[in-house]
């Protein structure tokens, strides 16, 4: 009876030992190999995006993917490279994504390690020749005071609306500048200190709340189960029988939401449909900021 | 009669399985030879990259120094030393010798950026930022076609030395490539770039 009752307390541990691991991956997720396959020309995966900002450059992105100018611009945004070498990184995240058709190789990643205030450009090797460092190089240091304020948006609306316009004028198409004579703020107050977005709050209170009941429940857990708060579950501690008794009962059956969801409104000609099969010699610029 | 025939069909199953044999074993030689020359090629064409990138390089440098040169005005053995290692960079033949130039290169850059670090004046200058974006890039560049070169050399390297390719390698002549691209100690301390 002893053993029986120990069991689920070593099942329950390894129950949480199987969380912190998957927990602890997914932080650590930040490696080339691990990022998952970008949906979308801008991949957020440092949350320092607003939804209206990735809007906005998805559309721009796409106006040059889907025309005559032929080029694949993305997005990434990580915490850290853990020490990683920042252009090595974003130099492998380039050929992972595959950035360009094959062949013209005309693909540029713009990319930021938020924690470790990295930026990096890169261009692919059929742009190289209307994207030098130099240039590029200068783009990044633009969005520096912008990076500086901890204005993402800002940053990454500058540096790819830059590199945009050089594309599209190279290819002699003319963007949707409605899209692009974006709201651009001036250059922020340096000196303003801005406060953590709301959504980063709720989520990191959110989780630290979630963490403290995987650490806490094993000890009030038996405690309610002993006093018989679960028993119209089925869960009862004193007699080992029937603990798994009532389960499939609690499935609730709400939520079935259909398909009416996003169709929303027009489908602007063609999203990220993958990278093309591009390649990058290592071109571009970056540095710190 | 029969008896007779009987030995002439043993001796011509001998003689069938032999030529097959020797079918085989030359199937797998001519095999084996042809892709060890398509993966000499790769090896060729991935140092043909790297060298391309060095050259880049070196031709950055006459820039770089004029550029230093105007905003230091100081006579300083740097420039002689930058100048003696490109142009034993642009006099070296075949991958050995142009690593090993690539190294003193390496480090006479080092030591040419070290020197700017005097001149606040230089180091926010357009111009000089520019030219530290082309040399960093051509770094990145450099790192990455070595590490496909590198790549290559290693998948050369293992096809000829498995059995029994090293077998036909050594009758082919095809030989251990030794001539790996490491990267410079340098390259990972001096000429980080920073604003």
């Amino acid at each position: 009876m002893r053993a029986f009752r120990r069991v689920p307390f070593a099942v329950y541990w390894l129950f949480v030992a199987v969380c912190v691991a998957v927990f602890s991956i997914a932080a650590l997720a930040e490696r080339v190999e691990d990022l998952p396959k970008p949906t979308d020309y801008v991949s957020d995966y440092a949350h320092v995006l607003s939804p209206e900002a990735i809007a906005r450059l998805d559309k721009i992105c796409a106006q040059l993917d889907h025309s005559k100018a032929n080029a694949q611009i993305a997005v990434v945004t990580i915490h850290t490279l853990n020490g990683d070498d920042p252009a090595d990184f974003a130099t492998r995240l380039f050929t992972k994504m595959k950035l360009g058709k094959k062949g013209s190789d005309r693909g540029v990643l713009v990319f930021l390690a938020v924690d470790d205030h990295k930026r990096q450009i890169r261009v692919g090797y059929g742009l190289e020749g209307i994207l030098p460092d130099g240039k590029v190089g200068d783009i990044g240091r633009d969005m520096v005071p912008y990076l500086r304020a901890n204005d993402f948006d800002g940053a990454v609306t500058l540096g790819v609306s830059e590199v945009a316009h050089v594309i599209a004028a190279d290819a002699n198409v003319t963007l949707d500048e409605e899209e692009l004579q974006l709201q651009m703020p001036p250059p922020p107050d340096l000196t303003e200190d801005k406060p953590w977005p709301l959504g980063v709050k709720i989520a990191a209170i959110f989780m630290s709340t979630f963490i403290l009941l995987i650490v806490i429940s094993p000890f009030i857990l038996p405690l309610l189960i002993r006093r018989g708060y679960f028993k119209r579950w089925g869960w009862t501690m004193s007699s080992g029988s029937g603990r798994r008794g009532g389960s499939g009962g609690g499935d609730s059956g709400g939520g079935d939401s259909g398909g009416d969801g996003d169709s929303g409104g027009g489908d602007s000609g063609g999203g990220f449909d993958g990278g093309g099969g591009g390649d990058t010699g290592g071109g571009g610029a970056g540095g710190d900021w | 009669m029969n008896h007779m025939s009987k030995g002439l069909w043993i001796a011509l199953g001998v003689v069938g399985v032999l030529v097959l044999c020797v079918l085989m074993v030359f199937g797998s030689y001519i095999g084996a030879r042809n892709q060890m020359v398509a993966k000499d090629q790769a090896v060729k064409s991935k140092w043909s990259e790297v060298d391309v990138q060095l050259e880049r390089r070196a031709d950055l440098i006459p820039n770089l120094v004029e550029t230093v040169k105007g905003f230091t005005k100081e006579e300083s053995t740097v420039f002689g030393d930058i100048a003696n290692a490109r142009a034993g960079m642009l006099n070296a033949h075949g991958p050995a010798d142009k690593i090993a130039a690539n190294g003193k290169l390496d480090s006479a850059i080092g030591r040419l950026l070290l020197l700017t670090e005097n001149y606040p004046q230089l180091r926010s200058s357009d111009q000089f930022m520019r030219l530290q974006d082309e040399l960093s890039g051509t770094e990145n560049r450099i790192s990455v076609a070595r590490k496909r070169y590198n790549d290559a050399i290693q998948e050369y390297n293992t096809f000829i030395l498995q059995f029994p390719n090293n077998i036909w390698a050594g009758m082919a002549g095809f030989k251990e490539n030794t001539a790996y691209f490491a990267a410079p100690e340098s390259a990972r301390t001096a000429p980080a770039v920073k604003f």
